[in-house]
């Protein structure tokens, strides 16, 4: 178990959210508002040209200033 | 009259339960963010009449967008008797926190899961009387797509809206400094104490000066105090305790299936640079070229401008009034050159309906397919130089069907200064859907004039979105959306939001069409337009085009569409010859924004921008045509 950020992922791979790397509450709560917070699933869908991840049952596009604050635990 | 409002995230079917409450429908699409506007209607439950609000969309009490603000203030403002929170069942964990804060806000809640149809595809399964017990709030299963659930929630809302209100009062625990903060608070607020200090510890600007106005000096000193300490331990925690509340009393009740949703072809298809940018040709070249321009501004205007009105209807019609009416200048009024029947209603049924509404048509398509959502993401990295975001492609492209319409729709991007550039790039270098169906049609006989004509209008779009950046202070927001389902749009569905458009569309172009066909019966009469024309005459020259252009880029002022229409007349009547045709069509693409346009511009940017956007737009239009102009003459040499 390591902790990588979302940018390092593979396609297809899975991760938990341990942490959001910022303290800017606007930008917290746009990622809250999709459910990106620390201790949820997600997996990732595509890096380029911009991140797609997939949390529960929804898609979502992040551009990369807000992917690069995603740091997850993976299994492998 | 007591009131409901219908609360949600964007892209839930607020819209859609809307249309099954009151038999109206509002703009429905699989896009987030299409109800800009509040929507007030009537529903009649067990004999009685309510007020109900369709609200935009919204995440949380804490507003990250105007469209979000704009739902808050509803709520804070009018305090429905209910809120009907429509969720989307199988991403109930990330929507039920909203419900939790609408109930700790004192409202009366319905918790709706809707498409249950989805979620059951899906594998998830819920237990609905244990959660409506745990959340103390009446919870109704839906999938409002196939009508269900509404009998059923329509007897909910009847039983609450009967009940007392203070009846039904469910506690919930909150955070303790939240809690703390709240028994400090002495005034009445239309939300409870405790969502008033939630958003006063989230130092929410509006709320903070709220309290400062009402609270005395001793309470906001412990306010001060509590806030200290919040910033002091990790503000995270506040941000999330409704989240983690939410979890806990979804905890064994909530099951999803290990199954995963598969990225299908189409969509990973659409995701990518390439594939992405040919999708989009196709659906440009079929959507607006061959349905909008061919289609539309070619068959059906031929039809019914060309046949029905041109050859039966107006020669009649003007027939039966010349024996009725004498007076030669009333005469003119209505059936002269630029009589309200002869001009204005001609144009308006003839030539703007048929290519205004197939625009429509395929638009709501797009929109209902969940192509725009996808477009945006692939548009995203295009328009990072522009300064703007993916999400701008809403208004752009609504842009091409009506720009007024569209500045409406640029309140769901972020900042100011994106809604500025957006605004101006509408103005100045998106053709609306006539224009273009009109350029289309005019232009396709010589497709290297079509390919000229995209290049210039392409150009000119990404310089002034360059040059806006760069002059523009601030940082470009980043970009983040949900990319909902694929779907197949149902045809009934998009013929009824095909409806509601051009319904709003001919509320407002109707009567301006009539008032400029007045308008200029009134110039022709006094010599004024000769007059107008006449001062025009040298730009026109500058430009290399006949003196009678003048009329058709006043025409456009008037009403962009209009001024196509102008321009198609002149056309037709041999005025231009091909490069002329060009330079006409490139000008009036760039050309000052229609009347209308301009004064949605003025309501929704102020008078100072909209006339800084406008004057630019006259400067672009006349600078390129200069050029063409002489771009030409050096070809000739």
């Amino acid at each position: 178990m390591g902790i990588i950020a979302l940018r390092q992922m593979r396609n297809g791979q899975k991760g938990k959210i341990v942490e959001l790397a910022t303290h800017d509450r606007t930008i917290l709560r746009k990622l809250r508002s999709l459910g990106i917070i620390p201790g949820v699933s997600v997996r990732l869908l595509r890096r380029f040209p911009d991140t797609v991840i997939e949390i529960g049952y929804t898609k979502v596009a992040l551009d990369r200033q807000y992917a690069a604050l995603i740091y997850l635990s993976c299994k492998d | 009259m007591h009131s409901i409002a219908l609360i949600g995230n964007p892209n839930v079917g607020k819209s859609l339960l809307f249309y099954h409450l009151t038999g109206n429908y509002v703009t429905v699409a699989n896009y987030p963010g299409t109800t800009v506007e509040i929507t007030k209607g009537q529903v009649n439950l067990g004999g009685r009449n309510y007020v109900i609000y369709d609200t935009p969309g919204m995440y949380s009490f804490s507003p990250i967008t105007e469209e979000e603000a704009v739902t808050r203030r509803l709520l804070w403002e009018l305090a429905p008797d209910l809120v009907v929170h429509v969720t989307d069942a199988k991403n109930l964990p990330r929507m039920l926190p909203l419900t939790l804060e609408l109930i700790s806000a004192g409202f009366q809640v319905i918790l709706v899961l809707n498409m249950m149809d989805e979620a059951e595809k899906a594998g998830v399964r819920i237990n609905f009387t244990r959660l409506a017990e745990r959340i103390g709030v009446p919870v109704v299963a839906a999938a409002f797509t196939q009508g269900r659930g509404v009998t059923a929630l329509k007897r909910e809302m009847i039983k609450l809206l009967a009940a007392n209100k203070s009846q039904q009062f469910f506690i919930l625990r909150e955070h303790p400094l939240v809690a703390k903060a709240a028994s400090f608070l002495q005034a009445q607020y239309p939300f409870s104490r405790q969502m008033v200090a939630r958003l006063y510890l989230e130092e929410d600007q509006e709320i903070k000066k709220l309290v400062h106005q009402k609270e005395s000096r001793e309470v906001q000193e412990y306010l001060a105090g509590c806030l200290a300490k919040v910033k002091k331990q990790n503000d995270n925690e506040l941000l999330l305790y409704r989240f983690r509340q939410a979890e806990m009393m979804l905890s064994g009740i909530f099951r999803t299936s290990t199954r995963h949703s598969k990225m299908g072809r189409l969509e990973a298809l659409m995701l990518q640079p390439l594939g992405g940018f040919l999708l989009m040709v196709v659906v440009a070249y079929v959507g607006l070229y061959l349905l909008v321009g061919r289609f539309g501004a070619g068959y059906l205007v031929d039809l019914l401008e060309g046949v029905l009105l041109g050859e039966i209807v107006l020669p009649v019609f003007s027939a039966w009034l010349h024996r009725l009416i004498s007076s030669p200048k009333t005469l003119d009024l209505l059936v002269g050159d630029f009589g309200i029947i002869t001009l204005g209603l001609r144009y308006a049924l003839g030539v703007i309906l048929p290519i205004v509404s197939t625009y429509f048509f395929v638009f709501a398509w797009l929109e209902d397919s969940g192509y725009l959502p996808r477009l945006a993401f692939w548009a995203n990295s295009w328009m990072r130089p522009l300064g703007l975001n993916g999400r701008a492609i809403l208004p752009l492209t609504l842009g091409f069907g009506c720009g007024t319409m569209a500045v409406l729709v640029t309140r769901t991007l972020e900042s100011t200064r994106e809604r500025f550039i957006a605004t101006f790039l509408l103005a100045v270098a998106v053709p609306c859907s006539a224009q273009l169906g009109l350029i289309l049609a005019l232009l396709s006989a010589e497709p290297v004039f079509l390919f000229l004509w995209l290049v210039m209008v392409g150009s000119i779009f990404f310089l002034s979105g360059k040059v806006l950046n760069s002059l523009l202070p601030g940082p470009r927001t980043p970009f983040f959306m949900e990319l909902p389902p694929l779907r197949l749009p149902s045809l009934s569905a998009i013929l009824q939001k095909t409806g509601a458009r051009m319904r709003w569309y001919f509320r407002e172009i109707c009567p301006v069409f009539i008032g400029i066909s007045v308008l200029l019966w009134f110039l022709q009469q006094t010599g004024l337009l000769q007059q107008i024309s006449n001062f025009l005459a040298p730009l026109m020259a500058l430009m290399g085009l006949p003196s009678q252009m003048g009329t058709v880029f006043l025409f456009g002022f008037l009403r962009r569409d209009y001024g196509a229409a102008g321009l198609w007349d002149l056309y037709q009547q041999g005025f231009l010859d091909g490069g002329q045709l060009l330079i006409a069509a490139v000008v009036l693409t760039l050309f000052l924004p229609c009347l209308a346009q301009l004064g949605i511009m003025m309501r929704e940017r102020g008078l100072f921008f909209a006339m800084i956007i406008a004057g630019c737009a006259l400067l672009v239009a006349i600078m390129a045509g200069f050029l063409l102009r002489l771009l030409f003459a050096l070809a000739v040499i």
